[in-house]
C-alpha cells in the first residue's frame, strides 16, 4: 500500500464508507508510515471534536415567537383577501367608466342617424358599410393628424373623471373594508 | 398533544389545528437551531433564521411526504434557507471579505457554547474557509447530511461535491496541524 492509496482510504474512512478489508490495509499502513499517521490523527481530532454535540439552546420563548408570526401572517392574508375584492370592484368600475367614456367620444365622430337611414335596403346597407369603412379610414387619419390635440383633450377629461371617481371609490371601500375588518377582529377573539 | 406522532400532528395542522404545530416546533427546535447555528454563528441571527425555517415548514406542510423522516426533510429546508442567507450576505459584502473568509472573529461561536479550546479552534478554522468549502464541512460533518442529500440541495453532481469536500478536509487539516500536534504531544 502506498501513501496515495492511504490518503484515499483516509477520506473514505471519514465518509464512513471503508469496508473491513480496506480498513485493515489502512491500519497496517498507518502503523508503519508516520506521515500518514500524523495526517490521519489530525483529521480524526478535528472531526471528533465537531461531532461532539455543542450545547446550543434556542431561546425560551421560541415557540411563542414562531406561533405569533404564523398568526400575524394569516391575519395579513385575510386582510389582503378582503381588500382584493375592494380593488376588484374598483377596477371593474374604472373599466366600465373608461368604456362608456370611450363609446361616448366615438359616437361623437359617427352620425347615428345616417347609419339608420341607409340600413333600409341591401344596397343601401352595402353603401352604408362602405361609407362606414370610408368614414372609419377618414376618422383614423383624422385622429392621426390631430392625435396630439385629441389625446390631450381626451386625457384631460379622462384624468379628472378618473381621479374623482378613483378618489370616491377608495374612500368608500376604505370605510367599507375597515368596518368589515373591525367586525372580524371582534369575531376572532 | 405530546402523545401524538409527528404525522398525527401534521394532519391536525393541515386540518386547521394550528396549536398542533406548536408541539412540532417544541420537538424540533433544538435540532433546527443547531443546524442553523452551524451556518450562522450569531445566536440572535440564528434564532431569527430558525423561526423563518419553521414558518417555511408550516407553509410547506402539505408537501411533506411521510415516506421520509421529518427530521431529514426539515433539516433540508433549514439548510436551503441558511444557504440563501449566506448568499445574500455574500452579495452585499465587499470582495475583500470573500478573500479573507466571510466570518470575522467577532462572529465566531459564543464562549459559553464551546466545550473546550480545541473545539473553538476547529470552528474558527472552519469559519475562515472559503464559503464553498465551509458549507460542505458544515453540511456533512456537523449537520449529518449524506452526499446524495447535499447533491440535491446544492444541485451539483456528487463527484464534484466529494472532491470538494476532500479538498476542504485537507485545507482544514493543514490549517490546524500546528495546533493539533501540540495537543497530541
Amino acid at each position: 500500500m502506498n501513501c496515495k492509496l492511504a490518503e484515499e482510504y483516509i477520506m473514505k474512512f471519514f465518509d464512513s464508507e471503508l469496508n473491513d478489508v480496506e480498513n485493515s490495509y489502512l491500519k497496517q499502513h498507518l502503523e508503519i508510515c508516520e506521515r500518514c499517521r500524523r495526517e490521519f490523527d489530525t483529521m480524526k481530532e478535528i472531526f471528533d471534536s465537531l461531532s461532539q454535540t455543542m450545547v446550543v439552546e434556542p431561546p425560551e420563548d421560541f415557540e411563542k415567537k414562531v406561533m405569533a408570526r404564523i398568526n400575524s401572517m394569516e391575519m395579513t392574508d385575510r386582510r389582503i383577501a378582503e381588500n382584493s375584492f375592494a380593488f376588484l370592484y374598483a377596477g371593474i368600475a374604472l373599466m366600465v367608466l373608461t368604456a362608456s367614456v370611450t363609446v361616448y367620444e366615438f359616437l361623437r365622430y359617427v352620425d347615428i342617424s345616417q347609419l339608420v337611414m341607409r340600413f333600409e335596403t341591401v344596397s343601401g346597407f352595402m353603401s352604408m358599410l362602405f361609407g362606414a369603412i370610408r368614414n372609419f379610414i377618414v376618422l383614423v387619419s383624422g385622429i392621426q393628424k390631430g392625435l396630439y390635440h385629441a389625446a390631450v383633450a381626451v386625457a384631460d377629461s379622462f384624468y379628472h373623471v378618473f381621479s374623482i371617481s378613483a378618489g370616491i371609490l377608495l374612500i368608500v371601500y376604505g370605510v367599507f373594508t375597515s368596518r368589515r375588518v373591525k367586525a372580524n377582529n371582534g369575531g376572532a377573539r | 398533544m405530546e402523545g401524538l406522532t409527528d404525522q398525527e400532528l401534521i394532519e391536525l395542522c393541515l386540518n386547521g389545528r394550528k396549536d398542533a404545530f406548536e408541539e412540532i416546533v417544541t420537538r424540533y427546535k433544538k435540532l433546527i437551531f443547531s443546524v442553523v447555528f452551524n451556518f450562522i454563528n450569531d445566536k440572535e441571527e440564528a434564532s431569527d433564521v430558525a423561526q423563518e425555517v419553521f414558518i417555511r415548514i408550516y407553509n410547506s406542510l402539505h408537501r411533506y411526504n411521510p415516506k421520509y423522516k421529518f427530521s431529514t426533510w426539515s433539516v433540508k429546508i433549514a439548510t436551503n434557507l441558511c444557504l440563501d442567507v449566506l448568499r445574500k450576505k455574500r452579495i452585499s459584502s465587499s470582495p475583500i471579505d470573500e478573500i479573507a473568509g466571510t466570518v470575522k472573529s467577532t462572529d465566531t461561536p459564543e464562549e459559553d457554547c464551546i466545550k473546550d479550546e480545541q473545539s473553538r479552534m476547529v470552528r474558527e478554522a472552519i469559519a475562515q474557509l472559503p464559503e464553498k468549502y465551509r458549507v460542505l464541512i458544515i453540511m456533512f460533518h456537523q449537520n449529518g447530511l449524506s452526499y446524495e442529500e447535499i447533491s440535491k440541495v446544492l444541485n451539483q453532481p456528487m463527484t464534484i461535491i466529494k472532491n470538494r469536500l476532500y479538498r476542504a478536509r485537507i485545507m482544514l487539516r493543514k490549517k490546524l496541524e500546528p495546533y493539533i500536534r501540540e495537543e497530541i504531544l
